[in-house]
């Protein structure tokens, strides 16, 4: 039955190229992302993936391997938490930050939402993001907060393609991703004429930008900045070339000239 | 390499003209004409009205160049050894996976958890790049589509209608600092709650229910247990949403709720089923591993 199914659909898109080869591009690049997708849940033993023994799996691993093999560090760390640093990633599969940047338990207070972005200050609107930096900030007193992007985000391409007119075809997307309408716009007068592809990879960088900016906006963020106890840092995780840059805000006071 | 942004982040602020934020007007007012792109490190972006003195302190310590060199090169060092241990021991020996990842994910799994440094879910819980779309905010609360937009629900609604996840875990733990928050937190509204009591107030109901059944205990005991009914919530806030109920009840998507106790290191963990007779929900299959 499956057999069928896929051979009609293989000779549907046969007939379908042959008629119009103009399309050959468009399914070669959708054949990709077929092939990716069904490699990438192969991996994970798509045939019967049962979710509670996955987890049952990573977690019994975990213990056994982790946290059995470092009781001091463990026996700290039930007692309270005081890292570093505060990363804002994307929730997307392929950037956890415990995987690229090889943070531990107790290393990094993260939070991960679509397009890693951070919404400028608002009491109502974003509680959620401004609760988050004030307990890092004020509470575990990090040293850094670090935005971090990456390639291919699918945040930053429905922010490039959304046309963000007030005609919203989501619910909730839409009005998420246009925090970062600066960096869209910017992008689009920078550079109008470049590929799509070229184009969300600038916006995405763009993006950490204009999130770094809004960090600004939160009073016990700037505090933190000006006393020189807090500093911002932007990244981007690149893994479709497996490299990784970093950057960061500086702030600070010129010296005085009499004029 | 760290650089300035002088220069980008005035034109930066100069581009948000279209922000509603009064906060990020008056950056921008400051910003165009106050500096220009060959002051180097100096970038002043406070607002005119504050006075500079008193929040700067002695500007000597402050342009200490040592003092932020060494800290930038340090933080650089630390990231580029982090990164490199990545790539070398993960990245390089599953190159093939990885690049099959970069053209797309199809992760099975959504996971909502805490922003708590210890409770990573891709640690604690096995998961490899790929496999779970995380979401992760302060106590791990999920708010009802009736209180409006928050970041967990744009994220929410891109992983079950656009990446069509399977199954959707919300992953809570013990000693939760926004828990805790919620529960020594005084019940008057103030216009002095700061932004973690505005936010875990979305927890009241777990509150509630854990002060009337366990105000005998201790407030650590009623911590864990408010922790653990804070789960309940988050995982029927789900439902509220029409686009994981309509998937639920078609069995295309699959909810469970776990709990993670660092102190002992145990996971208890239960599903969220559907039943069919009386369109409701209840919890089953929960078991504890230690």
């Amino acid at each position: 039955m499956g057999n069928e199914s896929y051979e009609d659909a293989i000779e549907a898109l046969k007939k379908l190229l042959i008629e119009k080869d103009e399309l050959k591009d468009v399914a070669a690049a959708k054949v990709k992302k077929i092939t990716a997708e069904l490699q990438t849940a192969s991996s994970s033993d798509s045939k019967s993936f049962d979710p509670v023994e996955r987890i049952k799996e990573g977690f019994v691993t975990f213990k056994k391997e982790k946290y059995e093999t470092n009781p001091a560090l463990y026996g700290e760390l039930a007692k309270g938490q005081s890292p570093k640093y505060m990363v804002f990633a994307c929730s997307d599969s392929r950037v956890c930050p415990s995987h690229v940047l090889n943070f531990h338990p107790g290393d990094a207070f993260v939070v991960r939402n679509i397009a890693n972005m951070v919404p400028p200050f608002d009491k109502v609107k974003y509680a959620g993001v401004g609760a988050a930096i004030e307990y890092a900030v004020l509470h575990l007193k990090v040293e850094n907060i670090v935005v971090i992007g990456h390639s291919a985000c699918g945040g930053i391409k429905g922010l490039m393609s959304f046309p963000l007119d007030g005609n919203n075809s989501t619910d909730f997307i839409e009005d998420w991703v246009k925090i970062c309408l600066p960096a869209k716009s910017k992008v689009l007068a920078e550079s109008e004429s470049s590929a799509f592809e070229d184009q969300c990879g600038r916006c995405e960088r763009e993006a950490v930008n204009v999130s770094l900016a809004n960090l600004l906006t939160y009073p016990f963020v700037r505090e933190g900045v000006v006393k020189g106890t807090l500093a911002l840092k932007g990244g981007y995780y690149d893994f479709v070339n497996g490299a990784f840059e970093l950057w960061e805000l500086q702030f600070g006071i010129s010296p005085v000239h009499s004029i | 390499m760290a650089f300035t942004l002088g220069g980008r982040v005035r034109r930066l602020v100069s581009a948000t003209s279209i922000h509603q934020n009064g906060c990020l007007h008056k950056l921008q007012q400051i910003g165009s004409d106050r500096f220009q792109l060959g002051e180097a490190k100096a970038i002043r972006l406070l607002p005119r009205r504050t006075n500079m003195v008193q929040e700067l302190g002695i500007r000597e310590e402050f342009m200490d160049p040592n003092r932020e060199t060494e800290t930038s090169y340090d933080f650089l060092d630390e990231m580029r050894h982090r990164f490199l241990k990545f790539k070398r021991q993960k990245y390089l020996p599953e190159i093939e996976k990885f690049q099959a990842l970069a053209i797309a994910q199809s992760p099975k799994v959504m996971v909502i958890g805490c922003a708590d440094s210890r409770v990573c879910p891709s640690y604690v819980l096995g998961f490899q790049p790929g496999e779970a779309f995380t979401i992760r905010n302060v106590a791990n609360l999920v708010t009802p589509v009736q209180n409006g937009p928050t970041e967990t629900n744009s994220a929410l609604e891109f992983a079950v209608t656009t990446l069509q996840v399977e199954n959707i875990i919300v992953m809570g733990h013990s000693n939760c600092g926004g828990i805790a928050a919620l529960m020594s937190h005084q019940n008057h509204q103030g216009q002095h709650s700061s932004l973690v009591e505005r936010w875990v107030m979305n927890g009241k109901a777990a509150k509630l229910r854990t002060q009337l059944a366990s105000s005998h205990l201790s407030f650590d005991e009623q911590c864990r247990n408010c922790e653990k009914e804070s789960i309940k919530d988050s995982v029927m806030n789900l439902i509220t949403y029409s686009w994981i109920r309509d998937r639920v009840k078609r069995g295309e998507v699959k909810i469970h709720g776990c709990y993670y106790n660092l102190s002992d290191c145990s996971l208890e963990k239960w599903r969220l089923s559907s039943d069919k007779t009386n369109y409701g929900f209840y919890i089953s299959d929960r078991e504890i591993w230690s």
